[in-house]
């Protein structure tokens, strides 16, 4: 796979999953682009022990958890100018209530949880955070079910 | 609410467009210069403080080797102030690879911030000897030339500064130097344990 190919088709997947972290679109997208930029860096040392998408969620998984030791934060006009330039989307209240409850999680039930609504393999999440395939499975699970609580609590209200 | 609306809400997040290949790859060399030319600022500055003092030493012509001796320290203790203060250390240090799993990641993070951290003390600690140092040995062929009374001033001043330095300035620069670090190791470590 080049690198356009890759960015083409994981854009979006590895922008919503930093968006799931951080619960900021700014930042979101600032992070997603840092991870592209890694993955292009990085791209001529990528040796197949890994699907190209445990890889990619590795690198965004880490760069996410980054901003762990970041006091500022890159300068935006080190990114592309086009990006300026922001659409905000019609906000529907559950999809913001759902990243709000994601964003509340500990920072590594947000990654396993962002993945996993990304429909990536249980098994490959458990290789992107180097936790046993068993561990993951019961952690979803469990996430999952806080999530849902916390929106019949808000309906309640 | 269900674990598939979960699914249906999450993909409702409109993603920000992409950028071009392009433009991104502009801002990666952008990001990637910017690092190095940090780093060759810091050298440049690192070089040019050397040969201007030792332009100056040469042409002060001492008469007793204790002051060119203490040239030197000086020039050793600047150098070392930048290292610490330019963030050099960190450009210096291998950062961990980012595409080991988490898990790894953390914790070769944990140590590369570690070592920052102690190499960051090791190296204040060797500012301050040096200039201390570099002080006292190249004060010693002027004060030879002073009167008694003078030349014990001289050190006294010199000798209670060089303690403030040690007793109040270094714990204060260190301390601070290590309580950025020390939080981001403790919230590295919090962050493992959540793997468990």
């Amino acid at each position: 796979m080049t690198f356009e190919e890759i960015y083409k088709s994981y854009w979006n997947k590895i922008f919503r999953v930093c968006m799931g972290y951080v619960n900021d679109r700014d930042l979101a997208q600032d992070i997603a682009q840092e991870t592209f930029i890694t993955v292009w860096q990085q791209l001529p040392k990528f040796r197949n022990e890994s699907s190209i998408g445990t890889w990619m969620y590795r690198i965004a998984a880490n760069h996410c958890l980054r901003q762990i030791e970041k006091t500022k934060r890159l300068r935006r006009d080190d990114f592309p100018a086009q990006l300026a330039v922001k659409e905000e989307p019609a906000p529907d209240e559950n999809v913001q209530l759902l990243y709000q409850y994601i964003s509340e999680l500990q920072e590594i039930d947000r990654l396993i949880i962002s993945m996993e609504l990304e429909e990536l393999p249980q098994a490959e999440i458990a290789r992107v955070v180097g936790m046993t395939d068993a561990n993951v499975r019961v952690r979803v699970h469990r996430i999952k079910e806080k999530l849902i609580l916390k929106f019949s609590s808000h309906g309640r209200r | 609410m269900d674990a598939d609306n979960l699914k249906n809400l999450w993909n409702k997040q409109v993603p920000v467009p992409q950028p071009d290949t392009e433009l991104l790859l502009k801002s990666a060399l952008k990001i990637k210069n910017k690092s190095r030319n940090q780093l060759l600022l810091a050298m440049f500055l690192g070089l040019a403080t050397i040969i201007v003092i030792a332009t100056i030493g040469y042409y002060i012509k001492p008469e007793l080797p204790t002051t060119r001796i203490g040239v030197a320290f000086i020039i050793l203790s600047i150098v070392f102030f930048l290292i610490s203060s330019s963030g050099l250390l960190r450009l210096l240090l291998k950062d961990a690879d980012s595409s080991l799993d988490t898990a790894h990641y953390l914790s070769l993070l944990i140590e590369v911030k570690e070592k920052q951290l102690k190499i960051g003390t090791s190296i204040m600690t060797l500012y301050f000897i040096a200039l201390g140092a570099g002080i006292l040995l190249h004060m010693i062929e002027y004060t030879r030339k002073m009167s008694l009374t003078a030349g014990i001033i001289t050190y006294i001043v010199t000798f209670t500064w060089i303690l403030f330095n040690w007793v109040y300035l270094k714990p204060r620069i260190v301390r601070k130097q290590q309580e950025k670090i020390s939080a981001i190791i403790k919230n590295l470590e919090k962050v493992t344990g959540q793997l468990s």
